[in-house]
């Protein structure tokens, strides 16, 4: 049996906006093991991104408990959560989130920066990772300077830098053509088979969510059992 | 931690940067340049006062103690204040600036024993005398224009002759000066029955205040102070400039320190991308904090730089306009000026810095 790496226990997050109530998630049930390769899908506005960002520890659960490799985090502090983003997981988003001042090695190098590494050490490493993701002539661009996919590729190797657990991508391919779309996801794909980390992407493309090895299904702030 | 972000960030903005800047240049090129003021006058009145120690300096109503240059005084007059009770001697002097030599101190050979109170020798040769066009130099006067005794320098037309040079003595006004009879200087600086200043020597110590009363009760063009009301007076208008540039200080750093902050808060606004992005990779609240802290911190010591080093040409600006060099730009006031800006910098990155500091990471990023 393999190690849990993120488990649900009954999540509950409730957003007030303008006075009104809005349940994201009503009581989420779902557990992910270490090395799985998951697609999480349904409609927009059914809950999937803020599922990941309560997961992901970039926000936390009004009610239930979240667990990361088995500890709870929802009793954790801002510098702590702080640390287990920059550790345990690596995130894409769908609008990149690059720094626009930054060139791609920079950015890549960022989270290792922010773990106390020196800045010859981390654009090294950086310039490696970039390589293996195929952007080897493009690593002191500026994002503006590079197009939808390559920024994308960069924001992959970002997540790569501190070598975290899981990578976990929010509609990694929602701002990209079909082809552009279909590469991103090769390169998860050939992460997962390479290095065996945990790949959680949420999307709403059920062709690409079929390439996942394992589909979780949400509607309503519910996973559809 | 991030300086090439925030070197890019500037870049990026680079007009912003600099009128952000500019307000902290003004303000510590302004207090840096009075300081100086104060700072100078001070070095430059304890300087004096090892000279007239024990003396009555006597010069034209009005003018400040620092502009004796501008002093004019009819010469008649060293008769009376020589007739005053507790006088032992009065030593009349007239500065001058003339071509070929520059300024130059005109006295009679018997006052030089009050003028040269502390016993300073002639190394070279001897001591001018009347009339016959001769003048003594000071040690890096001669020795900066290659002077030796038997030379002779063209003044206004008419030749002089170098008599004597004086030992080193380590102090400007003497090292540096040009000295012939007060009468010769009359002449060719066209200056007959003109001095600039009297120099009295009371009979005692005691007999300074009489002396100084005495002058300033009795005389219309005259006014007199002993060394120490000059320093007393001195105190006074240096703790009133002092006052001056606090006031201008606070104000400039309450100009300063606002425009950093409406700065700092509208680039992390600007930044809630970014800055969410920051932390979702795994930067901590303390490193964003640090980060923007640093950011005002180096736009207001970078403004403080610039305006410490334009505060040597407002000084230099002073001293000519005072034809004398009072105002000194001293260590202390340059690094007074670059931690004052630094502490404007923290006090006015704080609130926003807090702010970039506490956004949440999902807050930060839904921001588009």
């Amino acid at each position: 049996m393999k190690e849990k790496i993120f488990e649900l226990r009954d999540v509950w997050k409730t957003y007030f906006m303008k006075g009104i109530e809005t349940n994201a998630l009503r009581g989420v049930d779902m557990e992910i093991k270490k090395g799985e390769y998951v697609a999480i899908l349904g409609p927009s506005g059914c809950g999937k991104s803020t599922l990941m960002h309560v997961m992901g520890c970039l926000d936390t659960p009004t009610k239930g408990r979240v667990f990361v490799e088995e500890r709870e985090i929802s009793k954790l502090d801002d510098d702590e959560l702080a640390k287990i983003r920059r550790e345990k997981i690596g995130f894409v988003f769908q609008a990149y989130n690059l720094i626009p001042s930054l060139t791609a090695a920079e950015n890549v190098a960022l989270p290792m920066r922010f773990s106390g590494h020196g800045r010859s050490e981390s654009q090294k490493k950086a310039k490696e990772i970039l390589k293996k993701t195929g952007l080897e002539k493009r690593m002191d661009h500026k994002p503006n300077e590079l197009s939808g996919g390559e920024q994308q590729r960069v924001a992959i190797a970002r997540s790569l830098a501190n070598n975290p657990e899981a990578i976990l991508a929010d509609e990694p391919t929602g701002n990209l053509d079909t082809e552009a779309g279909r590469e991103i996801f090769e390169l998860l794909e050939d992460l997962h088979k390479k290095t065996g980390k945990t790949i959680v992407v949420v999307t709403h493309d059920i062709n690409l969510a079929k390439r996942a090895h394992r589909e979780i299904r949400m509607i309503d702030g519910k996973i559809d059992k | 931690m991030m300086w090439e972000a925030m070197l890019r960030e500037f870049r990026r903005h680079k007009l912003r940067t600099i009128l952000t800047m500019l307000g902290v240049t003004i303000g510590i090129f302004l207090v840096t340049s009075i300081s100086s003021f104060s700072e100078g006058i001070t070095y430059y009145v304890n300087d004096q006062i090892a000279v007239t120690s024990g003396l009555v300096t006597v010069v034209e109503k009005g003018v400040m103690g620092f502009m004796i240059q501008q002093s004019e005084i009819d010469q008649d007059l060293v008769e009376d204040v020589e007739s005053i009770s507790g006088v032992e001697k009065v030593a009349p002097l007239l500065f001058a600036t003339l071509d070929g030599v520059g300024s130059v101190t005109g006295t009679t050979i018997e006052s030089e024993d009050i003028i040269r109170g502390i016993n300073i020798e002639i190394k070279e040769g001897r001591d001018y005398e009347e009339g016959q066009k001769e003048i003594v130099l000071g040690y890096t006067y001669a020795e900066r224009n290659d002077y030796v005794v038997g030379d002779t320098i063209k003044i206004e037309e008419v030749e002089f002759e170098v008599v004597g040079i004086l030992e080193e003595t380590g102090r400007d006004d003497f090292d540096n000066s040009v000295a012939m009879p007060l009468s010769d200087l009359q002449e060719i600086a066209d200056k007959e029955g003109i001095i600039s200043i009297m120099m009295v020597q009371p009979l005692t110590p005691a007999d300074a205040d009489l002396i100084e009363q005495a002058i300033n009760d009795d005389f219309d063009d005259i006014q007199a102070a002993s060394d120490k009301s000059i320093m007393n007076s001195v105190n006074e208008m240096t703790s009133q400039l002092n006052l001056m540039t606090f006031a201008l200080g606070s104000i400039a750093a309450l100009i300063s320190g606002i425009v950093i902050m409406n700065v700092m808060i509208i680039s992390v606004r600007e930044r809630r991308r970014e800055i969410g992005t920051m932390k979702a990779v795994g930067a901590t609240n303390k490193q964003i904090l640090l980060t923007i802290l640093l950011e005002a911190v180096t736009i207001s010591v970078g403004g403080a730089i610039v305006g410490v080093a334009l505060s040597f040409g407002g000084a230099s600006y002073l001293n000519m306009i005072l034809l004398q060099p009072i105002a000194l730009v001293t260590p202390r006031l340059v690094v007074q000026g670059i931690l004052f800006a630094a502490f404007i910098g923290i006090v006015s990155g704080i609130l926003p810095a807090r702010h970039a500091a506490r956004l949440s990471p999902i807050e930060a990023l839904r921001y588009e």
